[in-house]
């Protein structure tokens, strides 16, 4: 009887405040990570995520009948990258120089032994 | 962070290995001793640099009737690599690495299963005997490259350099006491890598 009692309690919480849950939003371009990406960048979701962006946002661009969605974010993100690392500043030119100069030396030195 | 898979080319002069199964196996020369096969991962020091770990591989394995024989060249470097961009989709990087590098070779010969059967009775144990020795040593490598972003998470990187390494052919270990293993020519290889790169 107990038993029974619980799984009718059960049964009916789920159905009283199953019904309350919100449900996913059916607009492909309200999704979270169409969102996240374009508030944040291509960069911000997690590698694994990447597929379910692109089927997401290609599925916005038909609803919206506009196919830059994908390219328009993806310049995004290659622009941030570029302003991040157009120059080498710091003990990063240090690094250069001595990787380049290391590289040289050994081709120069090679060269010369062969000849 | 990034991961990328590796494919490289080097050209070492195995002298040492001439007289093992690997000289009389076929195939391709190019794909037992100068390809390597590996993977890497990096993350991102400062926006211009990054530290990372690549390793490259060289495998070969083959039988004859009594005897397997395998052996392998692995190359791991502990990168330091900084970049910058002169375009958007190009990056140009340099790469400094310390490298800690293995040589293993691995025999198992089957006949000492007749062994095992004349000593305890014939149970046709079907067992091998493995016998498996290396040799451990550093090097130094430092590399340039091109990189270019095909997306902003994907990019075909392409570097050359030099690998210097101190591999001394008296250091090998077997069964914890140090032999005389093959000579190996490996100390200064100019080396290429192609890697695609994968980064979020």
């Amino acid at each position: 009887m107990v038993r029974f009692s619980f799984f009718v309690c059960l049964v009916f919480s789920v159905l009283l405040f199953g019904a309350d849950v919100p449900k996913e939003s059916q607009n492909p371009c309200q999704n979270e990570l169409i969102i996240k990406v374009n508030q944040q960048g291509l960069k911000s979701i997690r590698f694994y995520q990447l597929p379910k962006y692109y089927w997401e946002a290609r599925k916005c661009q038909k609803l919206q009948n506009r196919n830059n969605l994908i390219a328009q974010n993806e310049r995004k993100q290659i622009d941030q990258d570029y302003r991040e690392s157009y120059r080498l500043e710091g003990c990063a030119s240090s690094c250069t120089y001595l990787a380049a100069v290391a590289v040289l030396y050994f081709y120069a030195s090679r060269a010369m032994k062969k000849s | 962070m990034e991961a990328g898979i590796l494919l490289g080319w080097y050209q070492p002069e195995l002298t040492g290995l001439d007289t093992s199964l690997e000289s009389s196996a076929g195939g391709s020369e190019i794909i037992r001793k100068n390809l390597l096969l590996g993977y890497s991962f990096s993350i991102p020091l400062f926006p211009s640099a990054r530290v990372g770990y690549v390793q490259g591989g060289s495998y070969f394995s083959g039988a004859s009737d009594t005897t397997q024989f395998s052996r392998k060249l692995i190359y791991r470097m502990f990168v330091l690599e900084t970049y910058f961009r002169p375009l958007r989709r190009l990056e140009l990087n340099f790469a400094l690495a310390p490298m800690w590098n293995s040589a293993v070779i691995k025999l198992d010969t089957k006949n000492t299963k007749s062994v095992w059967d004349a000593q305890i009775g014939n149970y046709r144990i079907d067992v091998q005997a493995p016998e498996k020795m290396s040799n451990n040593y550093f090097g130094f490598a430092s590399l340039i490259g091109i990189r270019y972003y095909i997306f902003s998470w994907f990019a075909v990187d392409i570097k050359t350099g030099f690998m210097s390494t101190n591999y001394k052919a008296a250091n090998w270990k077997l069964d914890g006491k140090i032999i005389s293993g093959p000579v190996l020519k490996i100390d200064e290889e100019s080396i290429f890598l192609m890697q695609l790169i994968f980064s979020w």
